[in-house]
């Protein structure tokens, strides 16, 4: 996108992504923002022009930038109102200091100087008192802070007008803000330089006016030891000739001639300019590279929450997740096993339960069935398998008791199936300990289907059972369990 | 020491978790499937953990191993070195009918070989069957190094000291608890330290991973308490007026302040879900009980006393640049007596409006609302618990979080920059027409102080 080649934000961007935020932060994030996170993620770029690029690209981001393009405009307002202001008192000063025809140079450089070196000093003071503080650094500054606070929501339009508003006072808030209010504050008492100068300059041309000086309480050489200082500058700069004793000295008689008035009144302009405008200029001058230099160094502060959210939606990933290899194929089902031997004995294998050896081998109700043992390792798998391969009358029915607590894998289908094949006879697997998953805070419902998945790819009969209630010394009737288990016994004997 | 990617396979049991494992160590809810049934993982994925761009670690997440005992068999009945566990891996992974026969098995193994460590992962809660012993001996022959994961160990049923004696018996001693959905930066920590004292030559990408994690963490946690603190300052500053004698309008005002509110406390739920990597589903929200009564102004409360000193210092501040303005037009022969009096003109101005204030509204006929304390109490509660839950929540936990109902704040107060916040409608975002100042910053400052470590105690 044009305007991003480098990681620098603009003042305007700065502006739109931190209001962005705000009314994020406010009002929740724009979830309608695929299309800017998509654009804002491409190629190599650095966090804070990722931000940029999702603020530009999301809907309603126009609206901002017109707002924001108002906060400039009413910024380039505000300084003509300010330099007009600054012309305006510096003219009332002038007319103020030669109101009438006899001008005392102490005086009116009191007066013209005074005010404006005293703010200088202060200005000077507070930025080197908050060098190191985020806020702004006058008085001024904090007034036209509050001042704009104010004003704002009534002067920008957009629906985010007061997130935008917001956004602005950071900025002025900011290294930047202190700055630009500086170059402000200096504009103003450049003005006032200016508008003090062009007053003096157009009344000293078109009237006569006999400068002097004097002292009441302090000797004449002290304040003659004070022009000559001042005049030095001046002087060096050919305005006004050597400032010498004599030459002192004629501004204290008063009753200046001709080109005498014209001297002391060019050392008035002189003093006005050097040490009024002159500073003014330079400190603004130096406030401005600073304020560029601020604006070119704006970035986004990251830790802040609307920002660090987006984070991951914005990095692109390093290597998106992906898989490997091929997804193996689904295993197929099998039709139901049939016995061999239908009028068989019934037998009972039970697979990584969890009761205990002491409750082995279950009741199954008045089932008679052979119980063969437990199948939760390898010997024992191999074992059952070898006995049941050997037996020459099959089974009729093989039971194969499970446990729900276990996930079924592909090592017990195996194993089943093996099983099942030594035993040649048809097949029931028998879902127990179904309650102690539920207890567990399992999903049953899911577990069984597992099982279930499994029976069909073993050719088995299924059936979930608590085997609790099949033992008749627990249960004072026939339980309902055994009638379904007996009924399933006799279905798989039956011929398909 | 040279910086190369760390692999790192998640291998174990089927649905023991592992998915699980690798969501959490990603903070990636989206990677891979998890479901509570064996076989939802099918092939290996692989996913990566960087700073910035770079990649430090890769996640190999596999499918699960099923069929152990019989491989094992297999692997018995083969001939060749039986010491050199590699080259039986090969000789299994060379044979074609053996692959179709081990599908999962084979893709673990391989995985295995191609990986710097790997973590077995086992589900806390079954016994220690003899085919979880099966994988690990065959895992072994793979001859990279095994750090064994304990996944569920929270649980009631879980057997901890039962697989740790049983681990320790086939030689597995390097072990680690870590429940994949209760996140415990510590224990995470933990096992990237174990990660490092088992792979020497990774200790400089994962000291530079550990120090990304822990900065992340900081910052993330100092940016949700940052959403919080705005929350609250917005809610406890959030003022509508309606006139005494219009009960419709009185109506309207709280409907209005209670939908402004609930929709402010629902932006700082989504901004502390994205932050912990959440969405909205991990989140079952209560409608905030806010009642509907009148906050009273104290005129005698510290705080009330002291913003309307302050307010009389800005005015008076602003009376002294009037008054300069005043010194300037009289060309500095005043000698600043007009400063003075601005200042002191400003001051009683200022002083005058805040004792005014509640007399202007009463001689006016309008009354305020505002959120009142209890209602502050329990948004404030209800957000702290909230990021509670949230920085121990793993990313693989199904179950949504519930919003607390009852307000159990170990403060018996509200914290006094709360109580400012009452006096200065602007710094609500929540009252159209009001930007706030420098100073709201700074309140926002104490009230993350005065949260982090209420944050921090359960």
């Amino acid at each position: 996108m044009a305007g991003l080649n480098e990681n620098r934000i603009s003042v305007d961007d700065w502006l739109l992504t931190e209001t962005v935020r705000h009314q994020e932060e406010r009002a929740g994030r724009c979830r309608d923002d695929e299309p800017a996170l998509a654009l804002a993620r491409a190629g190599r770029r650095e966090l804070s022009s990722r931000l940029v690029i999702r603020a530009r690209a999301l809907p309603g981001a126009r609206a901002i930038a017109t707002d924001v393009r108002r906060i400039r405009l009413w910024m380039r307002r505000g300084s003509g109102l300010l330099t007009l202001l600054g012309l305006l008192a510096g003219w009332l000063a002038a007319r103020a200091s030669t109101s009438d025809r006899h001008v005392d140079l102490l005086l009116a450089s009191v007066a013209l100087l005074g005010l404006p070196t005293l703010m200088l000093l202060l200005w000077l003071g507070l930025v080197i008192w908050s060098l190191r503080r985020p806020q702004s650094p006058s008085l001024a500054g904090h007034l036209l802070v509050s001042g704009l606070s104010r004003l704002a929501p009534r002067l920008l339009t957009g629906p985010q007008a007061a997130d935008t508003a917001r956004a602005g006072l950071d900025l002025l808030r900011g290294r930047f803000g202190r700055w630009y209010l500086s170059i402000l504050s200096h504009l103003f008492w450049l003005a006032y330089a200016t508008g003090a100068i062009v007053t003096l300059l157009v009344l000293f041309s078109i009237a006569q006016y006999d400068l002097s000086w004097g002292t009441t309480l302090l000797s004449d050489q002290t304040v003659s030891r004070m022009i000559h200082y001042l005049a030095a500058a001046p002087a060096q700069l050919g305005l006004i000739p050597p400032a010498d004793a004599a030459w002192i000295a004629t501004g204290r008689e008063g009753g200046l001639v001709g080109s005498q008035r014209a001297e002391w009144a060019r050392l008035l302009l002189a003093m006005v300019v050097l040490y009024g405008a002159g500073p003014r200029l330079v400190a603004g001058l130096l406030s401005a590279t600073l304020a560029w230099r601020a604006a070119r160094g704006l970035s986004l502060d990251r830790r802040q929450p609307g920002y660090l959210r987006l984070v991951p939606l914005l990095q692109p990933d390093l290597s998106p997740s992906h898989t490997l290899g091929q997804a193996p194929g689904a295993r197929a089902d099998l039709p139901l096993r049939q016995a061999r031997n239908r009028q068989g004995v019934v037998v009972l294998v039970g697979i990584e339960l969890e009761r205990s050896e002491r409750d082995w081998p279950p009741i199954l109700g008045d089932i008679d069935a052979v119980a063969l043992g437990r199948a939760d390792r390898r010997d024992q798998r191999r074992a059952l398998i070898e006995a049941l391969s050997n037996q020459h009358d099959k089974p009729g029915v093989l039971i194969v008791l499970c446990s729900l607590l276990r996930t079924p894998d592909a090592g017990i289908e195996q194993f089943v199936n093996q099983l099942a094949e030594a035993a040649g006879s048809a097949l029931i697997l028998v879902l127990d300990e179904g309650d102690e998953l539920q207890r567990r805070g399992g999903n049953l419902a899911s577990r069984q289907a597992d099982w279930e998945g499994l029976a069909r790819r073993v050719g088995a009969h299924c059936l979930a059972l608590d085997l609790a209630s099949l033992n008749p010394a627990l249960s004072e009737s026939r339980p309902q369990g055994a009638d379904r288990l007996a009924r399933l016994i006799d279905q798989a004997r039956a011929p398909a | 020491m040279s910086e190369s990617i760390l692999r790192i396979a998640v291998v174990g049991h089927t649905n023991t978790g592992k998915t699980s494992l690798v969501r959490t160590l990603t903070h990636n809810r989206a990677f891979g499937q998890v479901e509570d049934r064996g076989g939802t993982t099918r092939q290996v994925t692989v996913t990566a953990l960087g700073i910035g761009e770079k990649t430090l670690i890769e996640l190999y997440d596999s499918p699960g191993l099923e069929n152990a005992p019989a491989l094992l068999d297999w692997l018995e009945t083969q001939a060749g070195e039986r010491h050199d566990g590699p080259d039986r891996v090969a000789r299994l992974l060379d044979d074609p009918q053996a692959r179709i026969r081990f599908d999962h098995e084979a893709r673990v193994l391989e995985l295995m070989l191609a990986v710097d460590i790997g973590l077995y992962v086992i589900d806390a809660r079954e016994p220690v069957l003899e085919k979880y012993q099966d994988e690990l001996a065959i895992l072994a022959l793979c001859a990279r190094p095994l750090i064994a994961v304990l996944n569920f160990t929270a649980h009631p049923a879980s057997r901890e000291t039962e697989w740790r004696d049983a681990l320790a018996r086939v030689g597995l001693h390097t072990t680690l608890s870590f429940d994949a959905v209760v996140r415990d930066p510590a224990t995470e920590r933990r096992l990237f330290e174990k990660l490092g004292s088992l792979l020497d030559r990774f200790g400089d990408t994962l000291g530079k991973w550990l120090a990304a994690r822990e900065r992340e963490e900081a910052e993330r946690r100092g940016a949700a308490l940052e959403a919080i603190a705005e929350l609250l300052l917005d809610a406890a500053a959030c003022r509508r007026e309606y006139r005494r004698d219009n009960k419709s309008q009185r109506e309207r005002e709280i409907a209005s302040l209670r939908t402004a509110v609930s929709r402010r406390e629902q932006a700082c739920v989504e901004t502390l879900l994205d932050l912990y990597r959440f969405g909205r589903e991990d989140y079952a929200e209560h409608e905030l009980p806010l009642v509907d009564g009148r906050w009273p102004v104290n005129p005698l409360d510290p705080e009330a006393l002291r913003h309307y000193g302050i307010h009389a210092g800005s005015h008076a501040g602003a009376g002294a640049g009037i008054g300069a303005i005043f010194d300037i037009s009289t060309g500095g022969l005043s000698l600043g007596a007009g400063t003075l009096i601005g200042t002191l003109a400003g001051a009683g101005a200022g002083l005058f409006r805040g004792a005014g204030d509640q007399l202007v509204e009463r001689l006016s006929g309008t009354a305020r609302l505002a959120v009142d304390d209890a209602a502050l109490r329990l948004l404030a509660w209800r957000q702290i618990r909230l990021l509670q839950q949230l920085t121990r929540r793993g990313h693989a936990a199904n179950q949504p979080l519930a919003a607390a109902t009852e307000d159990r704040w170990r403060t018996e107060r509200l914290p006094s920059v709360l109580n400012r916040a009452r006096l200065h409608p602007e710094w609500s975002s929540l009252n159209p027409g009001l930007v706030a100042g420098s100073d709201r910053a700074a309140a926002l400052q104490r009230l993350c102080h005065f949260l982090e470590p209420e944050s921090t105690s359960e």
